[in-house]
């Protein structure tokens, strides 16, 4: 494995780190991503494996997080991008890898991350969804479970005269 | 009234619908080990000629909306069972945004089987008692959502657009 | 169902000049998520000429219930009975690759013992699951026996897990650190004894369904998913395997006590319905050898190795990808920990992400719609991992 990192590295110039577990990480820049992506599909990345996006709330970016895996080398390589959270647009992979756009369309619902050039960015999992994305730090479930799920509760009274009748 | 109920206690179908987790312990009380025929009680694929409507845990709002629209469907008489914690009170999913928390501010819950998941002995023994409970007229959720029709629709509305049906799709 | 209807623009066509006419260029079918033959609650949007489907569209998110966000809001251990609910089939994945993300970050070592009886968990989990997807494919082409006899059988694998860990679906036995207590009494020989009963079980199964005639010819030549296909959809565990390719994660990047075991990877050649039943149902056989070697090698000792007081148990930061090979294909989870006592971010990665949308459309496009049951059963898509 060892072997395959320098090796990729001295063909594609990249900085790749060795993690444990068969993995290793590599941070490039938002506007090389589509480049990097296709240097390492020709060497060997063939296998798309899913898609993570990020919110550090704090420093104000996403973090995209391409999981590609070597099948012959045994390498989990993680590309990790930042993003503007205010202007969160980046540039789509779908062409290159044809099952990234599902966890595209993932990502844009939950993130609100707009991929430019995916043909069908259209609602994945929500339907209707007027609020912020969900999956952002700044949405707050517990106050939206508040407002949308507690009403009055009158099925005592509805009910009232199966009780009184049979109990 | 009550000699019809009598009878509508006999044969019970059940609608074939997954709407949760609960739905993995259907199978065992289908098929032979369990074997629900015994009661009278089997799977039907349409809901219009389906008795009961079994909810099988929990419902995102997506779903709720599908549901809301194969009970109106169903003829009545119709019963509904809550199938597990999650359609009692929100149980695991008690601060998820996708999920409804209680399902009788919906629906007219008729009978709940609590636990998460319910044993399939639970669901034979609340099915024994759904039996009893529609022979003896105990059970009538159904004219409670006639009767309260206003109400319901207006909770419901609260989650979603009522009047207008959209699915996602090209 | 809607027709689609067109105008048409004015043509001349033998010697009549027709103008306008109306014709139905497709008919739209929705097919789920109140549908018996859909894999769960989920949802298919058709258009079809005919019978032959020219564009199928899925449509996930009945059974979205927001557990990436949910565990992003709780404590490590909080997050461990809420996971195994992630895949209904076979939840014991979940516990497994959450612990191991969480030994992999804090460095918490397992003891063998543990290792082993969270091995014999997996391996009991995927029988059970490979049951249910037998009765469940059988049954989608009409045949009703052989799902009365799998799920009873089925059962007999509850049963054991019900005294190993106190409930049938959801056992929340594996934690951070091993798992929650040891085997039961006697429960080596029970599981011995089960396997040599499920051994002769899946010979009648043969008799009844995978030998018989109707079945291959029914199945073979249908959802072909070639070679190049396989791996430009990212097609993972069976379904690849089906396909020819021999790649199986217990084999290529071995966790927990796979390393010491022997077994053969599975595959077939054709990648059509046929084939993905037949790995699985030879893959069943060599589960069965897998457990009974697990029960043979099972090492003494402890089985829990306590972790941090968890109220305010905090994890180093970083960020790791396990996986494992579960009954569906790859299963992972991807935790990000930024040194807090809640994590950052879990990632689940369900293997019907990919073999549910864009495979599935693929697949369906050019076939009949007799055929899209079958075609989603014999895939094995579980919709609660695509919703999460």
């Amino acid at each position: 494995m060892s072997d395959f990192i320098t090796r990729l590295k001295n063909i594609t110039g990249l900085n790749i780190h060795k993690e444990k577990l068969y993995q290793a990480s590599l941070k490039v820049d938002k506007e090389k991503i589509r480049k990097t992506l296709l240097d390492l599909k020709k060497e060997g990345f063939l296998q798309f494996t899913t898609l993570t996006c990020i919110d550090w709330i704090e420093e104000k970016t996403f973090q995209l997080v391409y999981h590609l895996w070597h099948r012959e080398e045994k390498l989990h390589l993680k590309v990790k991008i930042d993003i503007d959270r205010d202007a969160p647009i980046v540039e789509t992979v779908s062409d290159i890898y044809i099952v990234a756009q599902t966890y595209e369309r993932e990502v844009k619902e939950m993130f609100g991350v707009d991929f430019k050039g995916n043909k069908r960015l259209i609602p994945f999992i929500l339907e209707d969804w007027n609020e912020i994305p969900p999956m952002r730090r700044d949405f707050n479930t517990r106050e939206y479970v508040k407002d949308m799920y507690e009403t009055e509760d009158r099925t005592e009274e509805i009910f009232k005269p199966r009780w009184k009748k049979y109990d | 009234m009550s000699i019809l109920n009598k009878f509508r206690g006999k044969s019970l179908w059940m609608l074939h619908y997954c709407t949760g987790c609960g739905a993995i312990e259907m199978p065992p009380v289908m098929t032979s080990r369990y074997d629900m025929e015994r009661f009278g009680i089997i799977p039907m694929a349409t809901p219009r000629q389906a008795d009961i409507l079994l909810i099988t845990g929990y419902l995102a709002v997506k779903t709720l909306k599908r549901v809301i629209r194969t009970y109106e469907q169903m003829h009545s008489p119709k019963w509904v069972v809550g199938f597990g914690a999650c359609t009692v009170n929100g149980g695991m999913y008690w601060d998820s945004y996708a999920t409804i928390k209680k399902l009788e501010l919906y629906l007219p819950v008729d009978l709940y089987i609590a636990g998460c998941m319910p044993r399939p002995e639970a669901i034979m023994d609340a099915f024994i008692e759904l039996r009893k409970g529609i022979s003896s007229g105990k059970y009538e959720g159904w004219k409670k959502y006639i009767e309260n029709y206003d109400w319901y629709k207006k909770n419901q509305a609260k989650l979603f657009d009522v009047k207008k049906w959209s699915v996602n799709y090209e | 169902m809607k027709q689609k209807t067109e105008q048409k623009k004015s043509l001349n066509q033998g010697g009549k000049n027709m103008t306008e006419e109306k014709s139905i260029d497709f008919f739209e079918y929705f097919i789920g998520p109140q549908h018996p033959g859909i894999t769960g609650n989920f949802g298919v949007i058709l258009n079809a000429v005919g019978d032959e489907i020219i564009k199928a569209q899925a449509n996930p998110g009945y059974l979205h219930r927001a557990f990436e966000k949910l565990m992003e809001q709780r404590m490590y251990l909080q997050n461990v009975p809420l996971v195994c609910r992630i895949c209904v089939p076979e939840p014991d994945v979940n516990e497994a690759l959450y612990s191991m993300a969480i030994e992999t970050l804090t460095g918490i070592e397992v003891p063998e013992r543990a290792k082993y009886i969270r091995t014999i968990v997996l391996e009991m989990a995927r029988l059970a699951a490979y049951l249910f997807y037998f009765g469940g494919t059988a049954a989608t082409l009409g045949l009703y026996t052989l799902p009365n006899w799998s799920f009873g059988d089925r059962d007999y694998i509850l049963d054991l897990f019900e005294e190993l860990t106190g409930a049938r679906i959801y056992h929340i036995y594996m934690q951070p650190g091993g798992v929650r207590r040891d085997l039961p009494k006697d429960f080596t020989k029970k599981l011995y004894s089960l396997l040599q009963t499920l051994k002769k079980r899946i010979k009648e199964y043969d008799g009844i369904f995978f030998d018989a005639a109707l079945f291959k010819k029914r199945t073979k030549g249908v959802g072909v998913i070639n070679k190049d296909m396989a791996i430009e959809y990212s097609v993972t565990g069976p379904n690849l395997r089906a396909s020819g390719i021999a790649y199986d994660i217990r084999k290529d990047t071995p966790y927990l006590a796979y390393p010491d075991i022997n077994f053969n990877v599975i595959t077939e050649n054709e990648g059509d319905f046929y084939s993905r039943v037949m790995v699985r149902r030879r893959e069943f056989e060599e589960d069965i050898k897998i457990l009974e070697q697990l029960i043979d090698k099972l090492p003494s000792g402890e089985v829990w190795n306590r972790y941090p007081m968890p109220l305010n148990w905090k994890v180093e930061k970083g960020d790791v990808y396990v996986k494992v090979e579960s009954t569906k294909g790859e299963y992972g989870y991807y935790v990000v920990s930024d040194g807090s006592e809640k994590p950052r971010r879990i990632h689940v990665r369900g293997p019907s992400m990919t073999h549910g949308i864009m495979l599935l459309e693929k697949l369906l496009k050019g076939q009949r719609i007799a055929d899209i049951s079958p075609i989603m059963f014999s895939l094995d898509i579980c919709p609660p991992d695509i919703d999460r």
